[in-house]
């Protein structure tokens, strides 16, 4: 639940994080799960009711490319890996972030 | 693009889509699985604890589906596939929706594809969108005549427009409904004179030979040549091809054939022209025409029509015509000019598209009323299924379908019943303006003109039959479908039915429906009502002057070419020989018969007094005696008098009223017509419906015969005893007997009344059978809504049937639960229709629109019909044993 209210609160914060999560290289549906925990030390765990709606969207927009794979354990997987638009949009969506962080800090500190 | 791609899989790749999501989601599950055998769980429970955090896989499936391209889409046909199934198991609700839709879209769009043909579409011509209708409105203007319409122009008028224009490739001038006859027919044939560029400029196809020339038509002088219409000569001639070059013979005056216009061309008139002859013919065809006429500015007789250059705006046209306008002006002082420029239809005319867009507006405002009556009527019915569906809705709901969603299926529910009304309407309204149009052309009065037009479906009707599908399948499928999906629907499905009464919203909903349908009824059947009595009226009328015993026979002889001194002595020894006939008691020569088709309107003055424009008739002594309209004051025009051209003449009684209100008018003096000659009043004549049957203005002026008239004076009202078919033989015989070649017409003075009473018909049969459709609608409603109510309260009833409750009483208090809605419904209709009556006033000839007989009336026997419909189920209820409906439930 508590998870379900974070990407409610911060619209647009799961994209950013699969986002910046494939910069580094394709990955499939769980090894996105678990990097954006690992990257968030644990705040974020998102459930895949929440990841996989994001991953489709986002390959709809033309940010993601999908092929399928073979997963460590020789698993059939689906592997997800950034588009030129998606690097473009990473650093759309970056700078957005920052303005707005520095925004809200700003504003809590006044 | 991209998007498109995504569209495109979505919608048609489904299956692959779906099963590579479901690939998808298993190997996540099994890699999960395998991370926390890894973790060090056992394989079972590893599995389990997986699919655990997973969560549902369909629901995430459905969140996956639901951020997708095209799911807007994917819904809709889901939602169609599932409204096709559930309406295929209730083919009777199915079928009185789809047939009470479709009878409401055909006759409306029926009606509307007649508007559409008159109002909207453009001439059957090449290019017509360029061609433009021009009218004029003139004040203060010293136009003594207008032949035949009240936006003519007249010659000169034309040329200045026709000349100084920068605007028009061609302007081109016409007179229509110009009868003829052609040859020795007996029949007159309609044809027009045209200017010589009026086939440059409209360009119709010929099928053999050619139109005018400009060189044809320069000078004064006849130019004998006639193009002749493709029906005329099909029907005329046979279609031969020789025509071209044939001397034919109109009113005795000889013109050679120099083409034949292609098929579906007719002029741009109501009335189909058969042939069309230079401007300069229309002496020779009219009779009536001066040379000075051709002249004057004072006579406007000619429709213009332009064919803009390219590349030029109405807007451009207009600004260039009003400065000619201003033009003319200047040469007039006091004149002003407003001029009607708009893209040419068939109606054109300003009046005229009023009118018939009034008539239009109220008939499709009338029948679009019977179909929000019948939409009401199905949306009970939906609402009463949807009732029935309400456990199904709540399940729906439970499971996590939003309201929007359940609406959105039921509407498209409603919509798809809606469709194939709309196509079924579709098809029937392509059909049934033909239809309606013939039907309603066998019913004008004889003598009407022989109006044709064809009535075609294009994209308008079918579009506007589409439009209407949609409207009415939201109205009836939205609001049941929003109170089928109320938030409490849960409580109040546990409610009803457990409780003993009808829940108290959603009977007032059915309250609404039921009062909003007696309202519409009411004002349709009061409309209906007021025009049965405009029937009976012009049926038992008393016009203020005797129409039995009088015939009335008319010619014209200026057509075949007689003179002013020819005409006197012809008036002169027909009168002399009808007096002489047996049963014969009097002859009176006159411009026209009273409520006959001629009117003549004109100026009248008083001293310091505003002008007066007024009806007039020139009439022959023994006029008033004839027609047993009484002189109250003065006395009776002499023959002496009119021998020696005595300027004397007699006022109605409103006309005295309004020039001499405390004076006595005989012996006053009058100012008559443009050239303010002076006339004495010699006496006052009872007011009468000479001009028009129900008009409140009575203002009328008898003047003697005119000598300059003599061609004018068409008609000769004979005063019989016994019997009238002997009687216009007898008129006819005599007529032929002095000159052979006329064509004359003898008539009752009552057939005059036909005009009035046709119209009376057609409008009070089109509002009755709207009004009793409305009334059939709206009390099968009442009775659907008091017995679905009755049914759903069995248990109420018979309780308090078994506790001793007085079976009377029991259906006095149902009725009057039924009838208060009814009673709301018929209050507001009443005063709506009496907001809206005068707008009957034009075709009501006298009845007030706030006829006392028609506004207690059809209220009562709508509430009495009411009653009926209430109490019958209501009393079909009561008819139960109480122990078996208790038991029942």
């Amino acid at each position: 639940m508590g998870k379900q209210q974070h990407s409610n609160l911060l619209q647009g914060t799961l994209d950013l994080l699969i986002l910046k999560t494939l910069a580094l290289g394709e990955l499939h549906g769980l090894g996105i799960s678990r990097r954006i925990e690992q990257i968030t030390r644990g705040t974020f765990q998102v459930k895949p009711g929440s990841l996989f709606p994001a991953l489709h969207r986002m390959e709809e927009a033309g940010w993601l490319s999908s092929r399928w794979g073979e997963s460590e354990n020789n698993r059939k997987a689906k592997y997800y890996e950034l588009t030129k638009s998606g690097k473009a949009q990473l650093g759309a969506e970056k700078t957005e972030w920052d303005r707005i962080s520095v925004a809200i800090r700003c504003a809590l500190e006044s | 693009m991209r998007r498109i791609g995504w569209l495109w899989r979505n919608l048609f790749r489904r299956r692959a889509i779906e099963d590579e999501l479901d690939d998808e989601i298993t190997s996540y599950v099994e890699m999960l699985t395998e991370e926390k055998i890894a973790a060090g769980m056992m394989p079972a429970e590893a599995r389990r604890a997986a699919k655990v955090e997973l969560g549902s896989a369909e629901s995430v499936k459905e969140a996956v589906r639901s951020v997708s391209a095209g799911i807007f889409l994917r819904q809709v046909t889901q939602d169609l596939r599932y409204a096709g199934r559930t309406l295929k198991g209730q083919p009777g609700f199915v079928l009185i929706s789809v047939v009470t839709m479709a009878m409401g879209i055909g006759i409306n769009g029926g009606i509307f594809s007649i508007l559409n043909s008159l109002l909207l579409r453009p001439l059957p011509t090449p290019q017509s969108g360029e061609l433009v209708n021009m009218y004029q409105q003139l004040a203060n203007a010293d136009k003594h005549d207008y032949i035949g319409g009240l936006y003519r122009f007249s010659m000169p008028e034309y040329r200045a427009y026709r000349d100084e224009n920068h605007v028009f490739a061609g302007l081109a001038a016409y007179h229509p409904e110009l009868a003829v006859l052609v040859n020795d027919d007996a029949q007159e044939t309609v044809g027009q004179v045209v200017s010589c560029n009026y086939f440059n400029v409209l360009k119709p196809a010929m099928t053999i030979g050619r139109g005018f020339a400009e060189a044809e038509c320069s000078g004064e002088g006849a130019s004998d040549l006639v193009v002749l219409g493709n029906d005329f000569w099909q029907r005329e001639f046979g279609g031969d091809p020789a025509i071209v070059g044939r001397r034919l013979r109109m009113n005795r005056v000889p013109v050679t054939v120099i083409g034949v216009a292609a098929p579906g061309f007719a002029g741009t008139d109501l009335v189909p022209a058969s042939f069309w002859a230079p401007l300069a013919m229309m002496k020779a065809l009219s009779g009536g025409m001066k040379d000075s006429d051709f002249s004057s500015r004072g006579v406007s007789w000619l429709e213009l029509v332009g064919r803009r250059r390219s590349g030029v705006s109405l807007e451009e046209v207009q600004a260039n015509l009003a400065v000619i306008a201003k033009g003319i002006d200047h040469q007039e002082p006091g004149r002003s000019t407003t001029l009607t420029v708009s893209d040419a239809k068939l109606l054109g005319a300003p009046n005229i598209r009023k009118g018939v867009m009034g008539a239009g507006a109220g008939l499709l405002t009338a029948v679009g009323l019977v179909l929000l009556i019948a939409c009401a009527n199905l949306a009970n019915l939906m609402l009463a299924r949807s009732i029935a569906r309400g456990k199904e809705i709540a399940m729906r709901m439970a499971l996590g379908a939003s309201r929007n969603r359940v609406v959105r299926q039921l509407v498209t529910e409603a919509l798809l019943v809606a469709m194939l009304g709309g196509v079924l309407g579709a098809a029937i309204a392509c059909w049934s303006g033909a239809v309606l149009f013939r039907f309603v052309q066998g019913h004008l009065p004889p003598g009407a003109p022989p109006v044709q037009v064809t009535i075609l479906a294009d994209w308008r009707v079918v579009g506007y039959a589409f439009l209407l599908t949609l409207l009415t399948g939201v109205a009836f499928g939205l609001i049941p479908a929003l109170r089928a999906t109320r938030p409490d629907l849960n409580t109040l499905l546990k409610q009803e039915g457990a409780g003993l009464t009808m829940g108290r919203e959603r009977g007032a909903f059915r309250g609404v429906l039921v009062g909003g349908q007696v309202a519409l009824c009411m004002v349709l059947l009061l409309a209906c009502g007021l025009l049965v009595r405009a029937l009976l009226r012009a049926q038992t009328v008393d016009p203020g002057f005797t129409m039995s015993g009088v015939a009335v026979l008319s010619y014209d002889l200026g057509r075949v070419g007689y003179s002013d001194a020819q005409a006197r002595a012809f008036n002169t020894s027909l009168v002399e020989r009808f007096t002489g006939l047996p049963g014969v008691d009097g002859a009176v020569e006159a411009l026209g018969s009273p409520l006959g088709d001629r009117h003549f309107v004109s100026v009248f003055r008083v001293d310091k007094h505003p002008e007066q424009a007024a009806s007039y008739l020139e009439v022959s002594p023994g006029f008033f005696s004839l027609l047993k309209i009484p002189l109250v004051r003065g006395r009776d025009f002499s023959q002496a008098d009119v021998a020696r051209g005595a300027k004397y003449l007699i006022v109605s009684e409103s006309m005295a009223r309004k020039f001499w209100p405390s004076e006595e008018p005989v012996g006053k003096v009058v100012e008559y017509g443009p050239q303010k000659t002076k006339w004495e009043v010699i006496g006052v004549a009872r007011d009468a419906e000479v001009g028009e049957l129900g008009e409140n203005n009575r203002r009328f002026v008898y003047l003697p015969p005119d000598p300059a008239d003599e061609l004018r004076m068409q008609v000769v009202m004979v005063h019989y005893k016994g019997d009238y078919g002997a009687l216009a033989n007898a008129l006819s015989g005599t007529a032929k007997a002095l000159d052979p070649a006329l064509k004359v017409r003898v008539a009752k003075l009552e057939d005059n009344l036909a005009p009035y009473q046709a119209i009376s018909r057609l409008t009070a049969g089109a509002a009755g059978i709207l009004g009793f459709s409305a009334l059939a609608l709206a009390m099968i409603g009442l009775y659907g809504t008091v017995a679905y109510g009755v049914s759903r309260r069995t248990r109420e009833i018979g309780l308090r049937l078994a506790l001793g409750a007085n079976t009377g009483d029991l259906l006095s208090l149902l009725v009057r639960q039924a009838m208060r809605p009814v009673a709301i419904g018929a209050a507001v209709g009443v005063i709506l229709c009496a907001a809206v009556s005068r707008i009957l006033a034009g075709v009501l000839f006298g009845v007030s629109p706030y006829d006392v007989v028609t506004f207690t009336a059809v209220p009562a026997m709508l509430v009495g019909i009411a009653l009926l419909a209430s109490w019958i189920p209501a009393h079909k209820a009561l008819d139960v044993d109480p122990a078996v409906t208790l038991r029942e439930n």
